[in-house]
């Protein structure tokens, strides 16, 4: 009894304010939209406007890579590899550096004695204090000195690439330390949002040199035979050597 | 005369009363639905404006282009690391045929080097000679050498002997490389 007429009573109230109660529901329908939709979405433009400039940005770099790829001639780039992979190989090079020795002591004149490599364990993933693996050589060459420092001009400017790290002369020969390095370049991951950078005229330049270095041991013989009267120096008359 | 006679009956003061109070609530709504709709509608505008999906196909259209042209692409990596790599090899490298002619420049004429040694690290001379004299005009330039910061920074007297048949003095100096 009491229950209907309490139903009673609120509808009285609903017929006297229906209006009022429907505007206030709207008002309060229009509160929660603007602060549960309106307001979030406000504070959203940021992180929308964060991912379009992150997608600019790579959007970007991807139109630069494709332009570096589409400018980039293909016999070039091939040469460019394979002059820069004779320089730096990928591996342990032994032949690129008996190679490199032959050619130097052919150039300066010097006689090779004997070398001996040392190669290092065959698994290991050698940590060289400059950054790059190596294999080491110890070279003992029959030269006088201006043989010797022709020979060690001459191996700085052959390929594969080579430090000296120790040079030893006696009277008539020379031992000589060196490293031959090696690196392996090839990319384990390409990442798509990864900056592509074209090879500069600097590059460029240091690649022409890098493959003048490369001339085949056949032509620098034919074209530099050893010369013996070289041994005699007249320029370094005061040294043994 | 009675204050409390009111000509306006109660009924009718409330429907005015409430009739400017259903006014107000009605403007109001209007205007939360107005400002809601313009937020929206406003927000709407600016996400789509500045809504990254346009640059994103694109990207994806670049991509596919690109994927033909992987091969290519870790050339050119491969080469721009080896390149950054030779240059810091041979940037760093010391070029030991220079040394050995800046040393062997400043030996006297009758003074003979019987040993060289140099690394990294130390530079090494063994010379012999008859004259002290030579010797000491050696040991001179080599002081001038240390002075000048070129090839060695210090320098050490190893040792000085005859040999008393011969008269051949031999001496031995060595210094840090710079």
């Amino acid at each position: 009894m009491k229950k209907s007429i309490d139903i009673a009573t609120l509808n009285i109230i609903y017929k006297k304010y229906r209006e009022h109660i429907i505007y206030l529901g709207i008002i309060m329908v229009c509160f929660l939209v603007f602060v549960f939709l309106t307001i979030p979405k406000i504070s959203q433009i940021g992180v929308v406007r964060q991912e379009r400039k992150t997608a600019e940005e790579k959007l970007k770099v991807l139109k630069n890579n494709m332009s570096i790829l589409q400018n980039t001639d293909d016999n070039l780039l091939e040469l460019q590899l394979q002059a820069v992979s004779e320089a730096l190989p990928e591996s342990k090079d032994f032949e690129g550096i008996l190679n490199a020795i032959s050619l130097a002591s052919s150039k300066s004149g010097a006689s090779l004695n004997d070398y001996k490599f040392g190669v290092g364990a065959l698994s290991d993933s050698t940590t060289p204090a400059a950054g790059y693996p190596y294999v080491q050589l110890t070279l003992d060459i029959r030269a006088n000195q201006a043989q010797s420092i022709a020979f060690l001009k001459s191996i700085s400017e052959t390929i594969p690439l080579s430090q000296i790290t120790n040079v030893t002369e006696t009277s008539g020969s020379t031992s000589v330390d060196m490293l031959f390095y090696y690196k392996s370049s090839i990319p384990e991951d390409l990442s798509k949002s990864a900056a592509l950078t074209s090879i500069s005229q600097k590059d460029k330049d240091l690649i022409s040199i890098i493959s003048t270095w490369n001339t085949s041991l056949i032509n620098v013989v034919s074209e530099n035979p050893p010369d013996n009267s070289a041994t005699s120096s007249p320029s370094f008359s005061s040294s043994p050597f | 005369m009675k204050s409390d006679i009111n000509l306006i009956s109660l009924n009718q003061a409330e429907l005015v009363k409430e009739g400017g109070m259903v006014r107000l609530l009605r403007i109001l709504a209007i205007i939360s639905i107005f400002i809601v709709a313009i937020s929206s509608l406003v927000l709407f505008i600016i996400i789509q404006s500045i809504s990254p999906a346009g640059i994103r196909k694109q990207e994806v259209a670049v991509e596919g282009k690109i994927s033909s042209l992987h091969i290519k692409e870790a050339k050119i990596i491969i080469v721009s690391r080896k390149i950054k790599d030779i240059e810091n090899i041979i940037s760093k490298r010391p070029k030991y045929d220079n040394l050995i002619t800046d040393i062997t420049n400043i030996i006297p004429e009758n003074v003979s080097a019987d040993n060289l040694d140099i690394n990294d690290k130390k530079v090494g001379l063994m010379v012999t000679s008859g004259s002290l004299l030579s010797l000491n005009k050696l040991l001179d330039n080599l002081f001038d050498m240390v002075k000048n910061g070129k090839v060695i920074g210090n320098l050490t007297i190893g040792g000085i002997s005859v040999n008393g048949n011969s008269g051949i003095y031999t001496m031995s100096v060595s210094g840090d490389r710079i």
